[in-house]
């Protein structure tokens, strides 16, 4: 232990190390939680569990993706009894898209209509993007936030999910594409395609 | 970013970059602090003070660090760990749950049947009290802050009323409004329109919520009795 971890105690550690993450965990547990009520509900929990446990985080390494470790492990602890809250988050995410889940549609269906990716990607508000990502399970959701929305590296994805970091690019690789399905239904409802088409021709 | 960019398809390119974007939506976090900062009272600065004992204090200081531990391990064995406080904000989330049909209940006519089904899923789940002359309705067995949680759907002069059960060495309840009723003690809390009533009937801890008034409530919880 260096002089700057003797020197402080662990309010104080806490409140230079994990408050500034807040906005990160509550913008994160808002994807993984179908209301903002229950966000705040899980952040709270997880900086209590994180100010208990400040001994055990190392200077030197991630303060976000330890905390996202433990904001994994209070979302399981949390939730772990009530099984239709998975696929309550993702009906209502699905419903306000206007879309319907159909789990037995291969990964990436419609990725031949995405002529124009990054045009296409930047006509969807965040909050499309928000509720597309509420669709996916779980897993992938996960892996998405992690990896391409809080840019942490594959192994610390990995790390947080305890799973293999194979299984992150996997994951992240099909995250994305059913990703897009949900999007391309999504416009699909809503004419953006064929809208952006005529905008085109 | 974290992929090589080099290796990714145009799709998966153009959907990071997006997704990447989200990371620079506003997020409002000033509710969140405002209940953390209650939640966490400053503690005891033990650590920078035992940068200045020199010597003998500073053993002192140590022996003192080990022996509150030591303490700490044996009350966690011999008591058993720190009830957690129960949160109203989400025993209201559960109760609306329960009402939009959010949460999957069991239809159940009477207590023991309820008990039945909930000893089913999980065989050391916290035991529902019975009741006189109320009407239960459904039961499910969830989860709160890590802990298992019994819960019924009472009618109770027409309104419904959400009964909570857990052990009462996994929740205490918050400080809130004291009513006391035949000897007994309960808390009364008010979250969103959503009346509660908290107490420990033998080793149980319960809540009984719902819109109707806290007097209401506060008689249904007196009225709980301990089924074998």
């Amino acid at each position: 232990m260096d002089l700057t971890e003797r020197s402080e105690n662990q309010m104080d550690r806490f409140r230079r190390l994990a408050w500034p993450q807040l906005a990160v965990l509550l913008r994160t547990a808002g994807y993984m939680t179908r209301d903002p009520n229950a966000a705040e509900d899980l952040v709270q929990e997880t900086m209590i569990r994180a100010m208990n446990n400040m001994t055990t985080f190392r200077e030197g390494t991630d303060i976000k993706a330890w905390l996202m470790t433990i904001l994994r492990r209070t979302h399981i602890d949390l939730y772990r009894a009530n099984r239709k809250h998975e696929s309550t988050v993702s009906l209502q995410a699905a419903n306000l898209l206007q879309i319907d889940l159909k789990p037995d549609q291969p990964d990436g269906a419609f990725d031949d209509k995405w002529d124009q990716p990054d045009d296409l990607m930047q006509r969807f508000e965040d909050q499309t993007l928000i509720l597309a990502l509420k669709t996916l399970p779980e897993d992938m959701r996960w892996a998405l936030l992690l990896v391409d929305v809080e840019r942490l590296e594959l192994a610390q994805a990995a790390e947080v999910l305890g799973v293999p970091t194979g299984t992150i690019k996997s994951r992240v690789h099909r995250g994305r594409a059913m990703l897009r399905d949900r999007l391309h239904s999504h416009a699909e409802s809503i004419g953006l395609f064929r809208r952006a088409e005529k905008g085109a021709s | 970013m974290n992929h090589d960019p080099e290796n990714l398809t145009p799709l998966d390119q153009a959907t990071a970059k997006r997704l990447a974007r989200l990371s620079t939506v506003p997020v409002d976090t000033s509710a969140l602090e405002r209940r953390l900062t209650k939640a966490m009272p400053p503690q005891a600065d033990s650590a920078r003070t035992s940068l200045h004992f020199p010597g003998l204090l500073r053993a002192a200081g140590a022996l003192a660090a080990v022996l509150a531990i030591a303490a700490t391990i044996t009350l966690t064995l011999v008591g058993g760990p720190t009830p957690a406080i129960a949160s109203p904000i989400q025993l209201r989330q559960l109760h609306r749950d329960i009402l939009a049909g959010r949460l999957e209940l069991t239809a159940v006519t009477s207590i023991e049947q309820a008990n039945q089904e909930i000893k089913a899923q999980q065989r050391d789940a916290p035991r529902l009290p019975g009741f006189d002359h109320i009407q239960v309705q459904s039961c499910c067995l969830t989860n709160m802050q890590g802990k298992l949680m019994a819960v019924a759907l009472l009618d109770y002069k027409g309104q419904p009323v959400t009964l909570v059960v857990a052990s009462g060495r996994d929740f205490a309840h918050p400080m809130g409004q004291t009513i006391t009723i035949d000897s007994r003690t309960f808390m009364a809390h008010e979250v969103d329109g959503v009346q509660m009533v908290m107490g420990n009937q033998g080793d149980l801890w319960l809540c009984v919520m719902g819109d109707s008034s806290t007097d209401d409530l506060a008689q249904v919880a007196a009225g709980v009795h301990l089924v074998d």
